[in-house]
């Protein structure tokens, strides 16, 4: 396993003032290794999503901290990629000006110019060519956050995160999506993390899943996904899959049995 | 959308039951084409009003009958393609209209821009601004007719200042109404206060600028001819105050039928161009804009 890009250490995130503020997640360690895929599974409200946006750097954590490559993140850094439950296209861009978006961002229009074949292979890549010029009202959800995924893909992050990015699709295309991210990601070697609620999901994506208990947000227990890749959705009626999926259920059971002790901040 | 829903005759009404209960849904209403209702609902009005003047339920310099308004815009029409005092009057109503919206536009987003983007404008201009509105602007004509004259700037400065309020308010609602998620991707994306605002706020706030430059387009007529009423001078406030003066309410409706064709006009032009600039959207899906 090679050298870890994310480092989570104690984390820990108040919301609220001081005498009412409501714990979202205590002392949260991690460790996340170049190519790895790592989900964080949890209940509805178990602070997953806001873990992953202190990772991002879009919220500050309120102890601990986190360093991405070896730097402490203080905002969002360049090395990571960001994915969220809904695509969040821009209604008056096209697919590939929306793919574009963060090197335009970052680089300007010249930077844009260079990137516009880059842009197309991905759209390609998630079975987009021929919409590159269609605007987001005239695509449907799924082909939405293929666009969204594009986007990520675009600057070459090396770390992904991804707050539950299918959770708006229907199970069927939720299913085909987790395939090709999976494929997507493997072939590229890159580190992610996936917040997700949905156990299978978890485990048919993951080299390790985290189970994160509700109120605050702790991590109940590391599962480790030795399955092999390229995985297809066969994988998940056998019995190894069934048994990792078990293992993730009673960790989150436990974990909801758990009576949080309020410690004095 | 020429559907046939009575269908064909043979059919049981329970057969198709969905399709049926739908078609039934719809009323009479909905199913002949506007270009038929609307013109024939017209008639009717106009019927109404012929009856009234029969029924001599007021005097007829008070209620002129349909054919006389329909004789006197005739004459306008005529007066104003000729180029006659028609045509220069309204030449000069429209270039009031046409720089008091122009400027209620730079002035309404310009300030509409500084509420929402500045602390400054949200904090402290902003209960001016309210205040200001709240004031009944019409009372500010003489004002502007001591500072500006009898000639189209006071009537100009009247429009803008009609016109403005709506957009100012439209447009920093539309800024302000930046969708949460596609901040957090900007913030995400490490984009500046400027690329935010270049590339997310203004384009997603376009629906609600055009909804406030369609409201004030309507507005910078009402404004010019409100000036032209109170200032005196030429435009067609003044042949409809004089017109008014001496009793010829036939001339009144004529100006006025007119008026409103160019009112409507000016707002189709707005809308043109927001279909054109906002193609992504319609403003009018979004509630309370526009007011």
């Amino acid at each position: 396993m090679s050298a870890s890009v994310v480092e989570v250490r104690g984390v820990g995130k108040r919301f609220g003032r001081r005498d009412e503020s409501v714990e979202a997640i205590r002392s949260v360690d991690l460790s996340l290794a170049s190519t790895e895929f790592v989900a964080l599974v949890g209940p509805s409200g178990c602070g997953k999503s806001t873990l992953l946006s202190i990772v991002g750097g879009l919220i500050p954590p309120s102890r601990g901290g986190v360093e991405v490559k070896g730097h402490p993140v203080k905002g969002p850094p360049p090395e990571v990629g960001m994915m969220f439950q809904n695509p969040v296209l821009l209604d008056w861009r096209t697919a590939r000006d929306n793919v574009l978006l963060p090197i335009e961002i970052r680089g300007g229009r010249r930077a844009v110019e260079t990137a516009r074949r880059h842009a197309d292979e991905l759209l390609e890549l998630v079975g987009l060519a021929g919409f590159e010029g269609k605007y987001p009202g005239e695509l449907s959800g799924g082909m939405q956050q293929r666009v969204a995924i594009c986007r990520m893909l675009i600057a070459d992050p090396e770390v992904l995160l991804l707050d539950e990015p299918f959770g708006a699709l229907d199970e069927l295309t939720r299913e085909h999506m987790n395939v090709e991210l999976a494929r997507i990601v493997s072939d590229a070697a890159r580190a992610a993390i996936f917040v997700t609620h949905n156990i299978q999901e978890a485990v048919f994506l993951s080299d390790r899943v985290y189970v994160i208990t509700p109120r605050p947000g702790r991590v109940a227990g590391v599962v480790d996904v030795d399955l092999p890749r390229p995985r297809d959705l066969d994988l998940v009626t056998t019995e190894p899959f069934q048994r990792l999926a078990r293992e993730v259920r009673r960790l989150l059971d436990i974990g909801a049995e758990i009576e949080p002790t309020e410690t004095a901040v | 959308m020429a559907i046939d829903r009575e269908g064909p005759a043979t059919e049981a009404p329970w057969e198709d039951d969905e399709a049926q209960d739908l078609a039934s849904r719809r009323t009479i209403w909905e199913r002949v084409p506007r270009w038929i209702t609307v013109p024939l609902f017209g008639a009717v009005l106009v019927l109404v009003w012929q009856v009234a003047v029969w029924m001599e339920i007021t005097s007829e310099f008070v209620l002129p009958p349909p054919a006389e308004v329909t004789t006197e815009l005739g004459q306008m029409l005529g007066n104003l393609f000729t180029g006659g005092y028609v045509l220069e009057n309204l030449w000069v109503t429209m270039q009031e209209v046409f720089i008091g919206l122009l400027l209620a536009a730079i002035a309404g987003i310009g300030l509409g821009i500084l509420i929402a983007e500045t602390s400054f404008g949200r904090q402290v201009v902003l209960p001016f601004v309210i205040g200001i509105n709240a004031a009944p602007k019409v009372a500010f004509a003489p004002i502007f007719v001591a500072w500006l004259g009898f000639g189209i700037w006071a009537k100009v400065a009247m429009g803008a200042f009609i016109a403005f309020f709506p957009l100012l308010i439209d447009t920093a609602a539309g800024l302000a109404n930046v969708d949460a998620d596609q901040a957090k991707l900007f913030r995400a994306i490490r984009a500046s206060r400027v690329q935010m605002f270049f590339k997310l706020k203004l384009p997603g706030g376009l629906p609600f600028i055009f909804a406030g430059l369609k409201t004030a387009s309507v507005l910078a007529v009402v404004g010019a001819i409100v000036g032209e009423f109170l200032g005196g001078g030429a435009g067609f406030g003044s042949l409809i105050r004089i017109a008014g003066s001496q009793l010829a309410i036939a001339r009144v409706f004529g100006f006025v039928a007119i008026l409103s064709v160019i009112g409507y006009l000016l707002y189709a032009i707005v809308a043109w161009v927001e279909r054109r600039v906002v193609f992504w959207r319609s403003s009018e899906l979004i509630p309370g804009a526009g007011m």
